[in-house]
């Protein structure tokens, strides 16, 4: 793998090359990386944020800012194509193609998939974004997200915990939902195996997630201390209707009570009131809920630490990531600014920082790429 | 496209098909119409014949043209039933041979989002056979999808307090496959599947 020294630590580069033919803004793109820190310039909608967005989707299967890949063609054409060349113990060639009519073909080396997600695992990328905020202030389901893409970075025994989930708990719903009309398939039978399969699915989860957090907690906390030099500081908790901060001793026995106990309310509302689909990862400053309590500065502190915790933990398990900055400094004031540069210096990552005024960034990079 | 009306329907009931594209069924209908037309008739004749005369067998629902099976008519005398998912998964059970009981084929997998509830599977049916005939052991043979657990855990209720032994294919890592390529989830299923030395 190449490497450099930069100020002291060694910096793998992962991506080597891209190639981008209609990738919404980007017509034609063809551009290779230096390893380090890498600036990506240009006016507001020449494409800084969908090169970032090819880089994502080549690591993950998806993008961060949609659902879907065909949202990610250009307008005025019907297919997009990108195309990188990574390092790892050996070069490795990622192409997607993406026909709005015919769908997705996704390849790695000499592999060939129709679902992009045979990206996902190896080369895990996080992303920072201005909208990281509602990770802070929005709903609880922003937090759960992040905490499951670190589960399935993680493992793909994660991964597939969740996604049977997902469905047991679609299936339990909809079976409530025509109890309620009156016909429910299966009858009390079905109701009471589906019941089954979602505790012993939702206690998989919470180990994980409890596990997650015991991890993840101090780590956010610590990079929320250097962002605010020490002036104020995070706690964070699992909030969940049945777990306890600690994991429960009889984490099973108290799950069974409490759907008993929900159980005439869920069937009067025809869907699942409790379970890993409810909870949420609460940040709490003196008390308070950061959420309703903090200001917009520490919001934005504290959602760049829950991103730099979720790179610690790829690196962790995959080391080397890439790490995708798109326009964070320019929302920081000059102290943050430096302290988030301070942090970016000693991570092992790739990184790519798009902005469009270069004065905003605090040093010089590695490279430099003009939109 | 300039295509004519009759070729255009063509295609789309090929692209109707299961794994069929735009390109394959045009590709397809294209070819129908390039071939000798005998050749094209024969086919059309033995469509309209499979649907005509195949249909499930009264007993297992296992395609058959009489009414009940061979598989049926010639083990009468097993005493193990086999539960798939479709038709066609007999037929690795059969080619190995490894199997002489009887079969059931549910034609689904249990899904309330898709109404597919027990009476649609012929489950009823199957309980009541398997305990009035005396079975002692019913092996499910079903997939590793959340419904597929489902169908399967059921089964296994509706036959709790009965005599009959129930157990499932084992689950893990392919014959002649190198351990180094096997991924996390099929490990973990090998792992708790593994069996004493």
């Amino acid at each position: 793998m190449e490497s450099v020294e930069f100020w002291g630590t060694r910096v793998d580069s992962l991506i080597k090359s891209i190639h981008i033919t209609s990738v919404r803004n980007i017509k034609a793109l063809d551009v290779s990386f230096q390893p380090g820190i890498t600036v990506v310039s240009g006016k507001n909608g020449c494409g800084k944020t969908s090169l970032l967005e090819a880089i994502y989707v080549l690591c993950h299967g998806y993008s961060f800012r949609t659902r879907e890949l065909k949202e990610l063609v250009s307008w005025d054409s019907k297919e997009l194509l990108v195309r990188a060349s990574f390092l790892g113990e050996r070069e490795s060639i990622r192409a997607l193609r993406v026909d709005s009519a015919s769908g997705v073909l996704a390849k790695k080396d000499s592999v060939e998939s129709k679902s992009a997600s045979l990206f996902f695992g190896e080369i895990p990328a996080i992303v920072m974004q201005p909208c990281d905020i509602s990770l802070v202030r929005g709903g609880p389901e922003e937090r759960r997200r992040w905490m499951d893409e670190m589960l399935c970075i993680r493992s793909s025994l994660n991964t597939d915990i969740l996604r049977r989930y997902k469905r047991i708990l679609l299936q339990r719903n909809q079976w409530l939902k025509q109890n309620r009309a009156g016909s429910p398939v299966g009858g009390e039978t079905l109701f009471s195996v589906l019941t089954e399969q979602f505790i012993e699915l939702a206690i998989k989860i919470w180990q994980a997630r409890l596990d997650l957090v015991a991890e993840i907690g101090g780590i956010t906390s610590d990079y929320y201390k250097h962002l605010a030099a020490g002036a104020d500081t995070i706690s964070v908790s699992y909030r969940s209707a049945v777990t306890k901060e600690k994991e429960s001793l009889n984490l099973e026995n108290d799950f069974r009570n409490a759907l008993e106990s929900l159980d005439d309310a869920e069937r009067l509302q025809g869907v699942t009131l409790i379970g890993p689909h409810k909870d949420d990862f609460i940040l709490w400053s003196s008390g308070y809920e950061l959420r309703s309590v903090g200001s917009q500065g520490q919001c934005r502190s504290a959602a760049i630490s829950m991103r730099f915790a979720a790179l610690d933990l790829a690196c962790k398990n995959k080391c080397p990531s890439i790490l995708l900055l798109d326009d964070v400094f320019a929302e920081l004031d000059e102290y943050r600014r430096r302290a988030v540069a301070d942090l970016i210096r000693e991570k092992h990552a790739q990184v790519f920082i798009a902005t469009p005024r270069l004065q905003d960034i605090p040093f010089s990079p590695d490279a430099q790429i003009e939109m | 496209m300039i295509e004519p009306p009759s070729l255009e329907e063509l295609i789309a009931e090929f692209s109707s098909l299961p794994g069929i594209g735009n390109k394959t069924a045009r590709r397809l209908a294209y070819h129908i119409l390039s071939r000798p037309r005998e050749q094209t008739v024969r086919f059309s004749e033995s469509i309209l014949k499979a649907v005509e005369r195949v249909k499930p067998c009264s007993r297992c629902f296992v395609f058959t043209e009489g009414d009940i099976c061979s598989v049926c008519n010639m083990r009468k005398e097993a005493k193990t039933i086999c539960v798939v998912e479709k038709s066609s998964d007999i037929l690795p059970f059969e080619k190995s041979g490894v199997f002489q009981g009887l079969y059931f084929v549910l034609g689904g997998v249990l899904s309330p989002l898709d109404g597919v509830g027990p009476e649609t599977l012929h489950i009823p049916f199957l309980i009541e056979r398997v305990k009035k005939e005396g079975f002692q052991e019913l092996i499910l043979a079903l997939g590793s999808s959340p419904e597929a657990e489902s169908t399967a855990l059921l089964i296994d209720r509706l036959l709790e307090g009965t005599s009959i032994k129930r157990s499932r294919l084992a689950r893990g890592i392919p014959m002649g496959s190198d351990l180094e390529f096997v991924d996390e989830i099929t490990m973990l299923r090998a792992f708790e599947g593994r069996v004493l030395f």
